[in-house]
């Protein structure tokens, strides 16, 4: 008996438990063991792939996808990390971003250099390519210069492309460098260059000419015709494959991973990290570009006629170059994101979503704050929460930093685009929002909506605001009365100015019309009567605040009213007490 | 409960030879305990253990006098027993080290007498010989027959490619 001998369904039962990476060592031993191996192999290490937009990624994926391991396949990832040689476009936009940076510095006399500039740019994006030369002398910063400088040898070859599109095609990028120094000898460039090897000089040359030339989308179409006439079903989308620096210096890797051929392109040189947000303006062009990807992804998967049933997104936000394809102007991933959901609406204003999409957005947003947004159009149903990366494991809940959901302008977008009554269940938890939006979005669900779970919300309004549409009790009026709930979880929403007054109660479930009806009317007697529920261990840890001994002090006064023979002996009396003595407290500067 | 404890079987090995062992020790075996449930009156008969010789149902029964006491096998354990490959506790890397034509009748052995602790501990000791091993280490530890084209090895070397984080 040996290894070779056993019978296949106890070499299996061994190759379970070898080690991920061993398999592809364990396929190169002998015929029988890669064929009883390969399903391990398929199923453990290539159903979450990541690809970047390099010929020899892509290549790899039209390769795997059309042989028959590409039926392991089960998620296709997209890193959104380029070396895109910036646009005339985007040099001016930046130049304008900068400008807007240091105005309040400026003297006059130097806005006016900068008019001139920006003057003079824009008359050399309409004048002809061979006075490129020219334009370098009147740019200021030493980076900006070099990528316009590059921009230029680009420029020049993409031209060449036009005219003589096979022999510039199979150009050495080499040549194309050696050429713009000659044309360059004249200028005082040279300085500059020191900042920028040559090895990056080509290799953002190469991918720029690999993304303009839009080979990247033929290969990207190629592999999901593969995947479609093998029958595959994958979810797609695409990540920042970026690291997030905390404040500590500690690296967050949350959503970090290498691309497929990263080593490749690289040479191993880069060490997967992007600099922060400033890298705009860093000399090598690297950068994060997900709507270029996200454009790349929908127009590939519609020349292949491939449905996408599952879309996840991972990103790290502001880390992108505002600038896209689609003419210089920043589009709003969300505005498109949900188009081929190709939602319709009834005539009662509800809206029906195409079933069987899975959307998943991750985030990392500049608070080191990780946003998860999931919505599923077949269970209709809205899913929020973020994590604070940052935060130590004790920390408390309230005192944690958490994402903002609510208009146009933050995650809540998504789920407002999908239109009214559009779900059934929404699930927010630990999130932000303004009453307002929170009101206006659950009373544009409230036909559909059936189920709704709020937990760690901090809720922002005004206490002393005089109008009474946008008080907490009109929150909880609303979800009593104006909502169709059949079920409600309500577990710490918060003031989010004074985190330790509470509206409504914790670790409430209600399974019942009855229950939520009877359970918020009680809640709503509290909020009437002004006796919410108070977070006294927040209080407690709350240093800015005189901390315990008046937790202790009004404690002990409440008792007190409790022995006095107050008519109202409810426990929720102390509560409201020492929540309107910490209030008082708290708005008194020490 | 006691008298069902210390009652004596008899198991017959595939060579004949018939070896006497408490019932709670071959019950670790689902194979035996299914067949004393179905025979009713243990004890009387001896049962026959056809795929097993005397050499490998003796370590089989070693094995499962050491673990008898083992809380019963849960239902489905295969999600968690994967994780943790290197995990096998002291005695039993002990009473692994045998020469692989043991090993792997042991491995039969657990499979069919459907012992499935044993079985894992079989497979994971096997799979902890493969563990960092290049293609060639793996042939030669196995002495396995390298059965390749160049052109085969190649596309297979293409396809581990696909796999990587590179």
């Amino acid at each position: 008996m040996s290894l070779s001998t056993l019978p296949p369904e106890l070499l299996t039962h061994i190759i379970n438990q070898v080690d991920a990476k061993d398999l592809s060592n364990l396929r190169l031993v002998s015929k029988n063991l890669q064929i009883v191996s390969t399903p391990t192999f398929g199923e453990r290490c290539l159903h979450n792939l990541a690809f970047m937009f390099s010929e020899y990624s892509l290549q790899h994926l039209v390769q795997m996808t059309e042989s028959g391991l590409g039926r392991y396949v089960k998620k296709i990832m997209f890193g959104t990390h380029v070396l895109k040689i910036k646009t005339e476009e985007e040099l001016a936009w930046e130049k304008w971003e900068m400008q807007e940076d240091e105005e309040d510095e400026m003297t006059e006399g130097e806005l006016e250099e900068l008019d001139r500039e920006m003057a003079g740019m824009s008359a050399d994006e309409d004048g002809d390519e061979e006075n490129g030369g020219d334009r370098f002398g009147h740019l200021e910063e030493a980076s900006f210069r070099a990528g316009h400088d590059f921009h230029t040898s680009i420029a020049q070859g993409t031209t060449g492309l036009d005219n003589n599109n096979a022999h510039v095609r199979s150009e050495d990028p080499e040549t194309v460098i050696s050429n713009n120094s000659r044309s360059r000898q004249d200028s005082y460039e040279h300085d500059t260059m020191p900042r920028l090897t040559t090895t990056f000089q080509q290799k953002a040359i190469t991918m720029t000419r690999f993304l303009d030339s839009g080979r990247h989308i033929q290969l990207m179409t190629q592999a999901f015709t593969n995947l479609k006439n093998h029958g595959v079903e994958t979810t797609l989308g695409f990540f920042d494959d970026a690291v997030l620096v905390d404040k500590t210096g500690k690296e967050l890797w949350c959503l970090g991973r290498k691309c497929h051929g990263f080593d490749q392109f690289y040479s191993g040189r880069l060490n997967n990290k992007t600099e922060p947000s400033s890298s705009s303006m860093s000399p090598d062009f690297r950068r994060l570009m997900p709507d270029l990807v996200f454009t790349s992804l929908l127009k590939a998967t519609e020349a292949a006629g491939y449905t996408v049933k599952n879309l996840q997104l991972d990103l790290v936000e502001g880390k992108s170059w505002p600038l896209s394809e689609q003419g210089g102007v920043q589009i709003p991933l969300e505005r498109w994101l949900f188009e081929p959901c190709h939602q319709k609406t009834t005539p009662d204003g509800i809206s029906i979503l195409t079933p069987g999409l899975e959307w998943k957005v991750n985030a990392v947003l500049e608070e080191s704050i990780l946003a998860h947004l999931h919505i599923s159009t077949s269970a209709r149903s809205l899913r929020f929460s973020s994590v604070d990366l940052a935060a130590n494991a004790e920390e408390l809940h309230a005192k944690r930093q958490k994402a903002y959901f609510s208009n146009l302008y933050d995650y809540g977008m998504y789920a407002i685009s999908l239109g009214d009554h559009a779900f059934v269940e929404i699930s927010l938890t630990s999130c932000s929002m303004d009453i307002v939006d929170m009101m206006d979005f659950l009373r544009s669900q409230h036909k559909s909506l059936r189920s709704l779970t709020l937990a760690q919300v901090d809720l922002d309004f005004d206490d002393n605001a005089l109008e009474q549409e946008h008080t907490p009790l009109a929150f909880l009026g609303l979800m009593r009365n104006g909502l169709q709930l059949e079920y409600l979880m309500i577990d710490e929403i918060r003031s989010a100015e004074h985190k330790f007054r509470f509206i409504g109660g914790r670790g409430n479930i209600w399974t019942s019309k009855k229950e939520i009806q009877d359970g918020l009317e009680a809640d709503m007697y509290r909020e009437e009567t002004g006796k919410y529920s108070v977070d006294t261990e927040y209080l407690k840890h709350q240093p800015s605040m005189v901390g315990l001994a008046v937790v202790d002090e009004v404690g002990i006064g409440a008792k007190r009213l409790g022995e006095d023979g107050d008519e109202d002996d409810d426990r929720n009396l102390s509560a409201s007490e020492v929540s309107q003595n910490m209030i008082h407290e708290y708005q008194m500067p020490p | 409960m006691s008298s069902t404890d210390e009652q004596k079987i008899i198991l017959v090995s595939s060579d004949g030879v018939n070896i006497e062992t408490a019932r709670i020790i071959a019950e670790r075996s689902m194979l035996i305990k299914n067949m004393i449930d179905d025979l009713g009156n243990p004890g009387e008969e001896p049962i026959p253990i056809m795929n097993v010789s005397e050499a490998v149902l003796r370590k089989v029964l070693e094995w499962c006098d050491h673990h008898k006491k083992d809380a019963p096998p849960e239902k489905d354990e295969d999600a968690e027993s994967r994780k943790k490959t290197t995990d096998i506790e002291e005695w039993d890397q002990k009473f692994m080290q045998v020469d692989q034509e043991m090993l792997f009748e042991i491995i039969l052995a657990a499979n069919y007498m459907d012992i499935k602790a044993l079985l894992d501990v079989g497979c994971k000791t096997v799979a902890n010989m493969i563990k960092g091993k290049s293609p060639e280490e793996i042939r030669k530890t196995f002495n396995i027959q390298n059965d390749f084209t160049p052109e085969e090895e190649e596309q297979i070397r293409r396809e581990n490619e696909w796999a990587e984080d590179r």
